[in-house]
């Protein structure tokens, strides 16, 4: 099994790292480049949502990602904040979109994590660590 | 992500090449925005160097082809590569984003 780290601070300009540590240990884990680049993007949408909506945009905070594999088995991908414990599957959403009315409503990100992955857990406010999203991806 | 703009006389052509997430969707509105106030909602997005897109994108995205069909225009999309055809299939915007291989093929969509 491997493990691999990184701690960024809360910042939009930190996503395409975030996004390509996780799309790097995908195809370490055997992913093939369409899983690959999936997985890069629900890593993109859970970050984007800590950003946006846990930290509301403030800066100062910081984002963990946790990644373990276990390689042509499986993928998981830990993201830690401590931000206020936004809970995105308590929003609006309707996907898959299918009418032009559906334009402003939220979701979107969510639904795409639940699609890429094969399991996806909320937590929040864990003592001595904050909010935690923990998905998992088979190979 | 950088975005450059070609006017024909009824059609303007975005190309979006990149990234069209969070960081770079501001450039998208202001460029769809500075169209719209002049009228023009005939707009094809050339996707030829476009690299990436999350749901940032995809939401301005279906915002203005909502805009440019309640003016009577039309939005659609040439060059679309397969991570992002894959990307908009996630969310089922395939069926609601009209694609074409060459923008040649999205400007004769138009007449």
């Amino acid at each position: 099994m491997m493990f691999k780290e990184m701690r960024v601070s809360a910042d939009a300009s930190q996503l395409i790292s975030l996004a390509t540590f996780a799309s790097a240990a995908a195809k370490e884990a055997g992913f093939d480049r369409k899983q690959t680049w999936r997985i890069e993007l629900a890593v993109d949408e859970a970050c984007s949502n800590i950003i946006e909506h846990a930290y509301s945009g403030q800066k100062g905070g910081w984002i963990t990602l946790k990644i373990a594999i276990e390689p042509n088995e499986w993928m998981q991908i830990v993201l830690e904040d401590q931000g206020k414990g936004f809970d995105p599957t308590k929003i609006a959403s309707v996907t898959p979109i299918t009418s032009l009315d559906h334009a402003r409503i939220g979701g979107m990100g969510v639904h795409m994590m639940r699609t890429i992955m094969d399991e996806v857990k909320f937590e929040f406010k864990i003592p001595y660590i904050g909010n935690r999203l923990t998905m998992i991806k088979k190979v | 992500m950088q975005i450059s703009l070609k006017s024909l006389k009824r059609i303007d052509i975005i190309k979006v090449t990149g990234r069209l997430d969070g960081v770079g969707v501001d450039d998208l509105e202001t460029a769809i925005s500075d169209l719209a106030n002049r009228k023009r909602f005939s707009l094809i997005i050339d996707c030829s160097e476009l690299s990436y897109i999350n749901s940032a994108g995809l939401r301005v995205l279906m915002a203005t082809l909502k805009q440019c069909k309640s003016h009577s225009g039309h939005l659609v999309f040439a060059h679309v590569n397969e991570q992002i055809t894959d990307t908009f299939s996630i969310v089922g915007f395939q069926s609601l984003f009209e694609q074409f291989d060459t923008i040649l093929d999205a400007v004769d969509s138009f007449n």
